[in-house]
């Protein structure tokens, strides 16, 4: 299997930290970058192409999850988006679904990162 | 004085249930254990009171998370667990995901505690926001510590405060929290109208 770049985009530490031991737990080639914010998430994008991106619905600074899925979106039409959010609102939902990318609620479960990264 | 009416009151509480179903759904998925949900208790009070309101949590150190919503319905919630009990909640929602040992869970305390008042109260909050079919955004979660009136001291003492408590019991681990949703009179007068809107589409 081809080794995977995944950005995990998540101002709580305890998130991206459970989001990369669960994705280590069964791809333990791929590489995992982390940024804390949309702002750190976009400025990283330059010189990381990431295959697979995990992201955070509500962060600090001037990007949300959606913003930053576009910003991604724009770089690359083929990296796999995951919004991973606590506020598992309809209109969330449907937002992520009109960009065609997948949503994924939180608490985070190793069955729920594992089946949409499937 | 704001009163509900028997209708505007039942119909509330059978959203704030529906909200803590899915809040007490997450919380179980991160401790792996079973949550218990209280009766919701819904009463009007002024901030310099509210303590008496919630008589439960009026003496001790408490953990909280707050987290202030807006949009088309503004206010605070919070989160409330026991001090004491905080750690041990940490402990269960990151024991068996990651290695760490146990002298260092509480370096994790209030990253942790962020996080699961951040999901805990989004689930509830987005429930009763898909059930009346209207949007709010939420700030980013506020961890703070201390006792009740430390918790509130940022709100402006004499606004009156619609106050949605609910108990969370985790039935093997004798924690309980609490969920509280603060909010003025300007937001209850919105509230109000989003649940006789939905009144009539359930009626119609």
């Amino acid at each position: 299997m081809k080794v995977k770049t995944v950005l995990i985009v998540d101002d709580s530490r305890v998130s991206r930290m459970m989001v990369s031991a669960i994705i280590k737990s069964q791809y333990k080639d791929w590489k995992i970058e982390e940024a804390a914010s949309g702002d750190e998430a976009v400025s990283k994008l330059t010189e990381l192409h990431p295959d697979i991106a995990v992201v955070d619905f509500n962060m600090p600074g001037s990007l949300d999850g959606l913003q930053v899925a576009e910003k991604l979106r724009q770089q690359s039409a083929t990296t796999q988006i995951i919004l991973l959010t606590a506020n598992i609102q309809d209109s969330i939902r449907d937002k992520a679904a009109a960009m065609g990318i997948s949503f994924v609620g939180k608490p985070i479960t190793e069955e729920k990162i594992l089946t949409a990264l499937a | 004085m704001i009163t509900l009416t028997e209708l505007q009151h039942d119909i509330l509480t059978e959203i704030i249930n529906i909200g803590m179903g899915s809040a007490a759904a997450a919380l179980s998925t991160m401790v792996k254990d079973e949550v218990t949900i209280g009766v919701p208790n819904i009463s009007f009070s002024s901030v310099e009171s509210i303590q008496d309101n919630l008589i439960e949590l009026s003496s001790g150190k408490l953990a909280a998370v707050r987290q202030g919503f807006n949009g088309e319905l503004e206010g605070d919630a919070m989160l409330l667990f026991p001090g004491d009990k905080s750690l041990e909640i940490v402990r269960l929602l990151l024991a068996d995901t990651l290695p760490i040992d146990n002298d260092n869970f509480s370096d994790f305390e209030q990253e942790a505690l962020s996080e699961i008042g951040n999901i805990i109260l989004n689930a509830g909050l987005s429930a009763i926001a898909n059930t009346l079919k209207f949007s709010v955004s939420s700030s980013l979660p506020l961890y703070k510590q201390g006792d009740m009136t430390t918790l509130l001291s940022s709100s402006d003492q004499t606004q009156t405060v619609l106050i949605l408590k609910v108990e969370l019991g985790l039935e093997h681990k004798q924690i309980k929290g609490y969920v509280i949703y603060l909010m003025d009179i300007h937001a209850i007068d919105h509230l109000i109208t989003h649940i006789d809107r939905y009144l009539k589409s359930i009626t119609a």
